[in-house]
């Protein structure tokens, strides 16, 4: 098991419960979809397994070790991430963006300046050709398209080879179409380089296209988890009728 | 393990898509028939009409090798691919495999950049093809042409390839075409078409080249012999290829390296490295030039200071009330001063931003006014002012407040210069008026700026009001002034503490003040 959370709660200090007790493992190169609308915690799940969050009971197992703050920094080597509103520097050019994901292995003082070196930078170009945009290697961002940037978002999370990328709806700025080669894109560099991904969604029929698994979420707890083959939107929708609204259906309802 | 591997072919088949429609062009029969010397089966090229063609011989296994251009070769790839590539063409005198996709026009054309594409009779390759199509796609969409709507041009012309794109501009029957440089290259060189007739208005980056695949199925010696061979013709034939002669075949993990490497560029462009050179010689002659003598300023001054030291020491606070007084007055001084610039300077920094103020004339009077004000150091205006209207705050105030107008005013025009429009616009498109837009959109953009420099010019305002009292207006300046003509040195060392615990107290307070506001 690549990955294994038990019983993992989390309650914000306003009071807010939104984890109560989360189970769930991750098999290697494996594409989960975690379910779910609006306030069900999937980001606070997302984030507890990086330690963003920090979560007040359960634990979450990486590759068999259990996370703590020393284990911590190893787990975070081996994970990439990709946001929802994408957190690019908006004045740095599309390379200079993806080489951020090399940070934590380049010499110090060099990165200062923005020099890296020459395998550095052809590791990102290649990040760059692979989401195709290795003709935008040196535009600015903010002069990017949303679909774009959430490339060079993926590029970004991708560059330090991790075993595990997550993604915190990485489709919810942009259009049903752009939707769609994105999430075409995580699945094939997942299968290319053999990446574990976990993605947050709230469109059940994205979720059903690309996932080989589902994770359904609702008020903090998990109501739902099978092999997309065997799920279906009318079951979807059944299993979380009653669990409140929020859930896309398809595109007709966004 | 599949039964295809102990296949026998009588022949093989190589699919090539459709580069250009003359063989001198596109010529695989030199490398076929080497092949087919080599291997012992006839090896037998099939010049395909689309790309399509191509690729379904290849994913039908009637083709066993191909030649697809570098669009179509990763759709397949995409699509679990049937195919592997094993090797990409280097054209004579180019040593790089690498091409691009260039926009022609005929030279007496008003066509002069990419956006003017637009409404015109445009000659488009095969939808698989990626120097006639995928990549002038990309290049059209970034600049807001979308290719696959029709209503973006005046008419399209479908082409089966590149040679007959470049006639149809050159011929008249379309205005632009998107066409694959080594074609061009290749009529250009064989006389076919002459550089007077066209121009070249747009060129993509770098695409790599186009590979030769076999089926992936193919038994693995059979594969690798193709490979091996194909990598070596060179040596032994004249090969050619797309775009004819080849100089050689080389791995396609190679040209996807130098591929990539074509894209490499210094982290730091000439411009920058000559711009910060430029800077450090320009101070270096400062410093030459001002005879700074950095070593004797060290020691010399080393020994000046501690007898300066020695004088002020210990403070001498024997009128400690009596200064506190004063240090309030020019606190006071300075806030009414900040109080003043502030109410100054929102009209007129309104006025002196591009984008708000109603005209240019308008724009030109209120920026003329703000450059006056911050011209004239507060120093000099305070002592014209004690000369008209004598000693005291006043001065000191009206100093402080008409120059640091002149600061505020600029800064709070470029903090409006640069909001975010868009929300201007969407809510100048609910029929607001300008000061509802200004209320709404402009002010809470700049309400982060507006507190924060104010609070600066506060900050400055009491340091420089400290000074002002030494011209007569007021304050602790004055006590300061006089301290120094009696040389009452340890009285100067108290003056100052109080000024810099002043000082202090207040950053603490300004800092705090923004972190709850900001
Ligand atoms: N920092 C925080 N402090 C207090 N409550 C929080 C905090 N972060 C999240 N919450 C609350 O926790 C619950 C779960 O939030 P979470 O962000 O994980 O949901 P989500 O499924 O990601 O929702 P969305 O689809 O809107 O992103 C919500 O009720 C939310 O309001
Ligand atoms: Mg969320």
């Amino acid at each position: 098991m690549l990955l294994e959370i038990k019983g993992l709660r989390k309650t914000f200090d306003d009071g807010t419960r939104a984890l109560q007790g989360v189970d769930l493992s991750v098999k290697l190169g494996e594409f989960v979809v975690i379910l779910g609308s609006s306030g069900s915690g999937k980001t606070t799940l997302l984030r507890s397994i990086n330690g963003l969050v920090n979560p007040e009971a359960g634990e979450v197992k990486f590759f068999d070790q259990v996370i703590s703050s020393t284990t911590l920094p190893d787990l975070r080597k081996k994970t990439g991430m990709v946001f929802q509103d994408f957190n690019l520097v908006n004045n740095l050019s599309s390379l200079n963006n993806v080489l951020t994901g090399l940070l934590d292995s380049s010499n110090s003082l060099m990165s200062m300046l923005y020099l890296f070196s020459r395998e550095q930078k052809m590791q990102a170009l290649k990040c760059l050709e692979m989401v195709g945009l290795l003709d935008k290697a040196y535009s600015r961002v903010d002069k990017l398209s949303g679909g774009q940037k959430q490339r060079v978002g993926i590029a970004r999370a991708i560059i330090k080879n991790p075993t595990l990328l997550l993604a915190d709806e990485p489709v919810a700025s942009l259009d049903p179409m752009i939707s769609g080669s994105i999430m075409t894109l995580l699945k094939n560099i997942g299968h290319k380089i053999g990446l574990t991904i976990i993605c947050n969604l709230h469109q059940v029929d994205l979720a059903l296209k690309y996932s080989d698994r589902i994770v359904g979420l609702s008020g903090g707890r998990i109501v739902l988890d099978a092999p997309t083959k065997d799920l279906d939107e009318e079951y979807i929708r059944k299993i979380y009728q009653g669990h409140g609204s929020g859930l896309f259906f398809n595109e007709d309802d966004i | 393990m599949s039964s295809s591997n102990l296949k026998v072919f009588n022949s093989l088949i190589m699919a090539v898509a459709p580069g250009g429609d003359n063989l001198e062009g596109l010529d695989f029969q030199q490398l076929a028939s080497y092949l087919s010397d080599k291997i012992g089966i006839p090896v037998k090229p099939k010049y395909c009409k689309d790309y399509n063609e191509a690729m379904t011989m290849l994913s039908d296994g009637i083709a066993q090798i191909g030649w697809l251009g570098a669009y179509a070769y990763k759709k397949l790839e995409s699509d679990n691919s049937p195919v592997v590539e094993f090797a990409v063409g280097v054209p004579k005198g180019k040593n790089v495999p690498f091409y691009r996709s260039q926009f022609i026009v005929r030279s007496e054309s008003n066509i002069q950049i990419l956006e003017d594409v637009r409404n015109k009779r445009i000659a488009l390759g095969d939808v698989y093809s990626t120097s006639g199509y995928e990549v002038p796609r990309r290049e059209l969409l970034d600049v807001g042409i979308n290719l696959q709507n029709e209503g973006s041009f005046k008419a399209i012309t479908n082409v089966a390839n590149h040679d007959e794109a470049i006639r149809s501009v050159i011929q008249g029957t379309a205005d632009v075409a998107p066409v694959s440089s080594i074609n061009l290259e290749l009529m250009i060189a064989n006389g076919t078409i002459n550089t007077k007739d066209f121009r070249i208005i747009h060129q993509s980056p770098n695409i790599p080249g186009a590979p030769l695949v076999y089926l992936r199925n193919l038994e693995k010696n059979l594969k690798e012999q193709i490979k091996s061979l194909v990598l070596d013709a060179h040596n032994h034939i004249d090969v050619s290829g797309y775009g004819g002669h080849m100089d050689r075949y080389v791995d396609p993990v190679e040209s996807h390296r130098e591929y990539i490497e074509s894209y490499l560029r210094p982290q730091w462009t000439w411009r920058t490295i000559i711009g910060i050179l430029a800077f450090i010689m320009i101070y270096t002659l400062i410093v030459i030039d001002l005879e700074v003598d950095i070593s004797q300023l060290l020691s010399d001054s080393f020994l000046y200071m501690k007898d300066v030291l020695g004088r002020m020491l210990p403070p001498d606070f024997s009128n400690f009330n009596h200064l506190m007084l004063a240090m309030l007055e020019t606190v006071e001084i300075a806030m009414l001063g900040t109080l003043l610039a502030i109410a100054l300077s929102i009209p007129i920094g309104l006025l002196s931003a591009r984008n708000i103020a109603p005209n240019y004339p308008i724009y030109l009077i209120a920026r003329t006014i703000t450059v006056f004000f911050r011209a004239i150091p507060e120093f000099i205006m305070a002592m014209i002012l004690v000369i008209a209207i004598g000693f005291g705050a006043m001065p000191g105030v009206i100093a402080l407040g008409f120059h640091t107008m002149g600061f505020l005013a600029k800064f709070y025009a470029e903090s409006i210069e640069h909001v975010n429009e868009e929300p201007m616009k969407a809510i100048e498109s609910m029929g607001a008026s300008k000061w509802q837009i200004i209320a709404f959109s402009v002010v809470p953009q700049v309400i982060p700026s507006f507190i924060g420099n104010n609070l600066y010019i506060l900050d400055r305002n009491i340091r420089m009001a400290t000074m002002l009292g030494i011209v007569g207006a007021g304050g602790i300046g004055y006590e300061l002034q006089s301290a120094f003509r009696m040389f009452e040195y340890p009285r100067v060392s108290a003056i100052i503490i109080i000024i810099f615990l002043t000082i202090f107290v207040i950053d603490m307070l300004s800092s705090y003040i923004r972190s709850k506001v900001l």
